[in-house]
């Protein structure tokens, strides 16, 4: 029974691989249907899994191949020439064999099932070439058939009987003799093919088998390690040189060794020439694919990774890239679309590209779909860069709202492929124009081996996959410059004006007990996970180091910090954290969704209509001063010794633009005013007025806070206030930035004032998000 | 069940433990063990043998007994147990002891129930008890989320 099993996996196995290289074949002898080698290759790979089947007894296999192989003899005699009608029945062909072998793999044996339609088809295209396409165009007529020659044969049961068995026999018999003459020229055929090869045949070795040569490999680099360091204290000449000998040799042994977990990225594209055909051919468009770089090779645990993520674009591509051929020429593109993959090594990285020369994305329609949904408002959109835009297809269920089908295929799922792609460590980028869309996916050459960042906790050494780290950095409380401060019981440090909330990884791991002080120096790493980006605060940094990647075994299941362990030079494990993990676990997300912390998309997406972001900071003299967070472009430090004046105007080299600086404290009432001294710097608040920036000078500021639409006026209104909001029990003032512009002789009509009358009336209002 | 063999023994405490070398037992001295902050609490590290990452685990903590810093002079005796390795960190080493079936009984009910969760009988021997330790019971009794 063992044994029979053994000899059915091979079955299957090879069986999948015929499979696979009969997709391929098929769409390449469409393209030139008179190629005899590869008509020559199909046939006998029918003719290979007709015998397997004979011998496992796989009837339905076996009657199905016999009938495919048939009409591919003619084929392959010249009697006919392919067309399309043909590629069809023999594709579907191929589809059932391989349902059926899915069966068997399932169940150990045959599943039932009736293939009649389909032997008939095969049967006419191989009798006779001119009913092909009625033949294929009525399928529903050979069951048909068959079933009123049963009845017939039913009537007349009895004389009919002997005939039938004799016919039957005979038969056959006949069959069987051609079978054997077929028999014995293929095995000649195949003979001559094979012993033209002269590349000696792959060996097939097992997954478990290269896992342990590669244990056995890194545990070899380890011992050179330690050779190394023996043979820099020894005068010995002749140790030396062996040991850089061994070196040399682990180098190269280990090269290897990576090498065999690579794999071709063919093995994965090889069913898209298939794929491309079969949609193409669905919504009736012409398109070919062209693959350059298949033979660039990656790990093949990260090639699983990739398939559904490029079966998603490819499809996108041809369903909804790829005009239709009329409006293809309308548009002056060559009828034939293309889809063109390439793929290729790049700074370590395997890039793919997927690139077709349709429609592109419609842009307009994006910004016209996220309005609507409310992703974002007019004014903000009209600000937005088409990269920013085109971020929006991302959004989990972004376009299946949309109404309009070009727009709708393209989003759908394309959240998931970015997913799938982050998974296994890599980034997608998209390019788009009228003349068509590419897709960029890198993707990590392999995860058994990283590039790690090594931080220090206490006196050991933990592993960061770099992927995750954006930058590192010491940080020096000083005098002047706002440091680690609280955000709704959240840590958070400014890094070039943008709010880094803090994870203390001590504390985090539970090896200190208690929060450390703040106010001394920190060594961060800057690391992205989850969605959100997030200092870990170190004992210290130590150093870049490619890790092989080992698993922590089943006892740390209940643990996911760690993602996996690593075997340092000196022999001892460190262990690498999973920073997703370590986001979740250290409540920041949760804390931050709270409270609206992140100002992308993601997060207006989630916001709840009934509250918008401000910007809190104080004047002198009057605290707890919000502004809308759309009116804020960007924060700076200005250092007083850079203003310059400008008539009466106080302005700043900005960039390569002159930013005219307003001290709020002067247009707001209940704020005072204060002289800048020379060494001061101080935080401005820029906001763009018809593409000039504006910088507000402000006292301090704060934090992003999430205020209620709700607010209440102001009675008798104040110069530079717009109103009032409560938030937390406490009310903030509403600056009012159009009144401010005004008054400084910025605002679209000179008068004074003007631009807040409208609310004066009454005495609660709601804003708009989208009156601006 | 065959309990007659060879057993690799160690003391735990009071506890005079046997593994049958039957599954793989080799005993070293001496490893960094590398501690899993978070991880379980009878998990005592991790440290590298030949290349594989072996999860050590604290026969005292196991046992519910008070750790003892063992420092780098640990004992350690290892087994695989679902495709990983594991080694066990213990007081004290003992000889390699021959036994026959003559000796084996069911585990005694008077004794200690964390050890009597673990082993699957005794020996008899001529001084003392030697309990049979089931290897992979002390890997899948183990609590994996910690509080």
């Amino acid at each position: 029974m063992d044994n029979n099993d053994q000899i059915l996996d091979e079955f299957l196995l090879e069986a999948g691989e015929i499979f696979d290289q009969l997709d391929l074949d098929f769409v390449q002898l469409e393209q030139t249907p008179e190629d005899k080698k590869l008509i020559g290759n199909i046939f006998r790979a029918m003719h290979t899994l007709k015998g397997s089947s004979r011998f496992f007894a796989f009837h339905r296999l076996e009657k199905v191949a016999h009938a495919g192989e048939s009409l591919l003899s003619k084929l392959r005699d010249g009697v006919f020439i392919l067309n399309e009608e043909m590629t069809d029945v023999l594709l579907e062909t191929s589809d059932r064999l391989r349902d059926i072998v899915d069966g068997v793999q399932k169940h150990r044996r045959e599943q039932a099932g009736d293939d009649s339609a389909l032997i008939q088809n095969l049967k006419l295209l191989t009798e006779g070439g001119v009913e092909i396409v009625k033949a294929v165009a009525s399928p529903s007529t050979a069951p048909a058939v068959a079933a009123s020659h049963a009845v017939e044969e039913t009537i007349d049961i009895l004389p009919a009987m002997t005939e039938t068995i004799l016919e039957v026999a005979a038969k056959d018999l006949e069959q069987e003799m051609t079978e054997i003459v077929k028999d014995a020229s293929i095995e000649a055929a195949v003979n001559e093919a094979e012993s033209s090869k002269e590349l000696a045949a792959p060996v097939k070795v097992s997954v478990e088998l290269l896992d342990k040569l590669m244990n056995l490999v890194s545990e070899m680099v380890l011992a050179r390690n330690r050779l190394l360091s023996f043979a820099r204290t020894s005068g010995d000449l002749a140790f030396n040189n062996t040991v850089r000998r061994i070196d040399t040799v682990t180098l190269e042994l280990q090269e290897r060794m990576m090498k065999t977990r690579m794999q071709p990225i063919s093995q994965v594209w090889s069913k898209f020439p298939r794929l491309v055909r079969d949609i193409a051919q669905d919504c009736g468009k012409k398109v070919e694919l062209l693959q350059i770089g298949a033979e660039t090779e990656l790990d093949r645990t990260l090639l699983e990774g990739i398939r559904d993520p490029l079966v998603h674009i490819i499809r996108n591509s041809v369903d909804h890239g790829i005009e239709q051929p009329a409006e293809r020429l309308a548009k002056g593109k060559p009828e034939l679309g293309s889809v063109k993959l390439r793929a290729f090594h790049e700074n370590g990285m395997v890039v793919i590209e997927i690139a077709d020369d349709g429609a592109g994305i419609n842009i307009p329609l994006v910004k016209q779909k996220a309005i609507q949904l409310g992703l974002v408002t007019a004014e903000r959109a009209e600000k937005l860069t088409e990269r920013e835009l085109i971020d929006f297809i991302y959004l989990p269920g972004f376009s299946t709202k949309a109404e309009v089908t070009n727009l709708s295929g393209r989003g759908v799922g394309m959240d998931v492929v970015r997913t799938n792609i982050q998974e296994i460590g890599g980034t997608v980028d998209i390019a788009t124009s009228a003349q068509g869309t590419r897709l960029r996916l890198s993707i990590p050459l392999t995860l058994a081996i990283m590039p790690a960042v090594f931080v220090r906790s206490k006196q050991y050494s933990y592993a960061i996959p770099q992927l995750n780290v954006i930058e590192m950095l010491h940080y020096e409380p000083r005098e002047g410059i706002p440091g680690v401060e609280n955000f709704y019981g959240v840590p958070v440090f400014r890094l070039r004006d943008k709010l880094i909330p803090l994870v203390f990884l001590n504390y985090e791991l539970k090896v200190d007990d208690v929060m450390p002080p703040t106010d001394q120096a920190l060594n961060i790493v800057i690391v992205q996970a989850a969605g959100i980006r997030f200092g870990l605060v170190v004992d210290e940094v130590l150093y870049m180091q490619e890790v092989v990647v080992k698993s922590v075994g089943p006892l740390l299941k209940g643990t996911p910090v760690y993602s996996g362990s690593t075997i340092l030079g000196d022999g001892r494990v460190a262990l690498i954290f999973d920073i997703n993990a370590i986001a979740v676990r250290s409540g920041i997300i949760a804390k931050l969704a709270d409270n609206q912390f992140e100002q992308d998309i993601s997060s207006v997406l989630g916001a709840n209509n009934d509250s918008q972001q401000m910007l809190l900071f104080d004047l002198l003299g009057l605290e707890r001063m919000v502004i809308p967070l759309e009116t804020v472009d960007r924060l700076e430090m200005i250092s007083a010794s850079r203003i310059d004046r400008r008539g009466n105007e106080a302005v700043v080299l900005y960039g390569n633009k002159i930013m005219r600086l307003i001290s709020l404290a002067h247009y707001v009432e209940g704020a005072t005013q204060k002289s800048l001294y020379g060494d001061e710097t101080v935080p401005v608040i820029v906001h763009y007025h018809r593409g000039q920036p504006v910088g507000f000078i402000v006292k301090k500021v704060h934090n992003i806070v999430n205020v209620p639409t709700q607010v209440v006026m102001v009675s008798p209104p104040q110069r530079g206030i717009m109103g009032s909001v409560i938030v937390n029990d406490s009310v903030m003032s509403i600056l009012n930035v159009q009144e401010v512009l005004n008054l400084s002789g910025l605002g679209p009509n000179q008068e004074a004032g003007i631009a807040s009358a409208d609310f004066i009336d009454s005495d609660v209002i709601t804003m708009d998000r989208g009156d601006k | 069940m065959n309990r007659s063999g060879s057993y690799a023994t160690f003391y735990v405490g009071n506890f005079f433990f046997g593994i049958p070398i039957a599954i793989g037992v080799e005993v070293t001295k001496g490893q960094e063990v590398t501690p899993v902050p978070l991880g379980p609490k009878e998990v005592a590290g991790f440290f590298n043998l030949r290349g594989q990452i072996v999860t050590a685990i604290d026969m005292r903590v196991r046992l519910g007994m008070p750790a003892v810093d063992r420092g780098s002079d640990a004992l350690s005796i290892f087994f695989q147990d679902q495709d990983h390795l594991f080694a066990l960190l213990v007081d004290r080493v003992g000889d390699f002891t021959e036994v026959t079936s003559v000796t084996f009984e069911d585990t005694p009910s008077n004794l200690d129930p964390n050890a009597r969760e673990l082993i699957v009988g005794v020996h008899k021997l001529a001084d003392k008890l030697l309990l049979v330790l089931d290897t992979h019971k002390i890997v899948s009794g183990i609590d994996l989320v910690q509080s």
